[in-house]
């Protein structure tokens, strides 16, 4: 390897890419890359490799099962507890027998009503959200538009999200320049477009929307089923309330730091159908830059076309379709 | 000379669709962000197909679009209220020109990497997998794996280096 010819710049170059890189080490970089050609040329052989990995991962050239990678960190030895570990543990166990106990006497009707909304969630019923942006970004704190904001955190206001199921959805958000952009699923293909320009289909139903849905809790606040599934298992359910008429209140404040998504989420939904009718979800992770709270609204349950889902639904019948990998 | 093909539509499909790898790597040189690349890229084939007219078709495909995707990467680099990477002007207008001059070879490194990805065994391809295709962060990752967030990374870092080597390896073997 040729690690030893541009170790520092290789260092910072990928910390850098990997989105790890501090405001220092990128300061580090740009110098570099001002200073020689050397530096360049190699900047752009790991930009260029890392544009390369990410289109080849979608398009399936690597590995298709991840488990073996944990199955191998599983099969590897145990790591020796460090002593701050070892500090730890005790009152792990204590904060582990803490949520057991929260567990033990979270009502079963909160766990029951979730597995109702969940229910709701996954029927084929068509559902109208309107997104609304409770508390936007402070503004001392820049957005950080450099980061995994896909769609673009900013233009979610007022934002349409059509669901029908878990799989079927689509996102319309307004742009500023009154552009619409679209991005949807109708379970076995995704696609994107904005404006009038061409239309892009990926035969992987989740494509588009990956960065939305992304799992993981990091920026999931769109994919209903998997918050509300976060929800269940995550969460700490603090309060279950009947509000008015048929509908109740659900809130929940996430267990651990470490486990992403949204610190607390607030749930309002039908007692007898499930049918989720708010979520707000506060205290968003801020790596990913866009506003701290956002609400999901429901505004309608009426029956969409059958074909709604599909990007033809969207656009004029000879609209230039560009197919991805 | 203009762009006179019988059907403009499958022709800019299918030299679009060739040249998104090379558009997209180029796009990323610039922004160095995949999703801002990617969104993009979206810009740049609406650009590009109302422009498709005025297309020389004895110009090479990809390097008119970079054309457009130099400019697209500089508009949205101003944008920005905070750049992935913070670089002065003349730096990125010497990157665009680099970057550029590479995208002639892009195919031959595609196949490259191709090739030398069937070389990494199962767990650096499942490491990559989660890194690309999942789009997970390092730290969710590391967070998933029970490792660190270094030790995480440095996979990555090694995975990257086996990679880049083994590329300039099989571009510099004669037989190709």
């Amino acid at each position: 390897m040729t690690e030893s010819a541009h170790s520092p710049l290789d260092e910072l170059a990928l910390r850098t890419l990997h989105g790890i890189a501090d405001e220092a080490e990128r300061e580090a970089l740009a110098r570099l890359l001002a200073r020689s050609v050397e530096s360049r040329g190699r900047f752009l052989d790991h930009a260029g490799l890392h544009a390369m990995l990410a289109r080849e991962a979608k398009a399936g050239t690597l590995a298709d099962d991840t488990s073996a990678f944990f199955h191998r960190l599983e099969d590897s030895p145990a790591r020796k507890p460090g002593r701050l570990l070892r500090l730890w543990l005790p009152a792990a166990a204590a904060f582990a027998a803490a949520c057991l106990l929260a567990v033990a006497v979270l009502p079963t009707r909160a766990s029951a009503a979730l597995d109702r909304v969940i229910g709701a969630i996954s029927e084929t019923r068509d559902r109208t959200y309107r997104i609304e942006v409770v508390e936007p970004a402070p503004p001392h704190e820049p957005s950080r538009p450099d980061r995994g904001r896909f769609p673009p955190a900013n233009h979610l206001d007022d934002a349409t999200l059509w669901l029908r199921g878990p799989r079927e959805f689509i996102l319309s958000q307004s742009l500023p320049n009154g552009e619409t952009r679209r991005i949807g699923s109708d379970g076995n293909v995704s696609w994107s477009m904005r404006g009038t320009g061409p239309v892009r289909v990926s035969p992987d139903a989740e494509r588009f929307g990956r960065a939305i849905f992304a799992r993981n809790g990091e920026v999931a606040f769109l994919d209903l089923r998997t918050q509300l599934e976060d929800l269940k298992r995550l969460y700490q359910v603090e309060r279950l309330d009947r509000g008015s008429g048929d509908t109740w209140t659900l809130v929940g404040k996430r267990r651990s730091n470490d486990q992403g998504g949204p610190r607390e989420i607030e749930l309002w939904f039908h007692s007898g159908t499930g049918l989720l009718e708010r979520m707000i979800l506060r205290h968003l992770p801020r790596e990913n830059g866009g506003p701290r709270s956002i609400a999901i609204v429901l505004q309608s349950t009426e029956p969409l076309p059958s074909d709604f889902f599909s990007h033809q639904s969207h656009h004029e019948p000879g609209r230039t379709i560009l197919p991805e990998p | 000379m203009r762009n006179s093909t019988p059907d403009p539509q499958l022709a800019f499909t299918r030299q679009f669709v060739a040249a998104q790898p090379a558009l997209h790597g180029f796009l990323m040189s610039l922004v160095h962000d995949t999703h801002a690349a990617d969104d993009l890229l979206q810009d740049l084939a609406e650009r590009m197909w109302r422009k498709f007219g005025e297309y020389d078709d004895r110009r090479s495909f990809v390097a008119w679009g970079i054309g457009f995707a130099r400019l697209l990467a500089m508009e949205w680099r101003r944008r920005q209220q905070r750049l992935p990477l913070p670089l002065d002007e003349e730096t990125v207008d010497l990157l665009a020109s680099e970057a550029a001059d590479r995208c002639v070879h892009h195919d031959d490194r595609l196949d490259a990497l191709r090739d030398c990805i069937t070389r990494l065994t199962d767990r650096q391809r499942a490491v990559l997998r989660m890194r690309y295709q999942e789009e997970c962060p390092v730290k969710t990752i590391a967070r998933q794996s029970n490792r660190t967030q270094m030790a995480v990374y440095k996979m990555l870092k090694h995975i990257h280096l086996t990679l880049l080597d083994c590329i300039s390896e099989t571009l510099a073997r004669p037989s190709r």
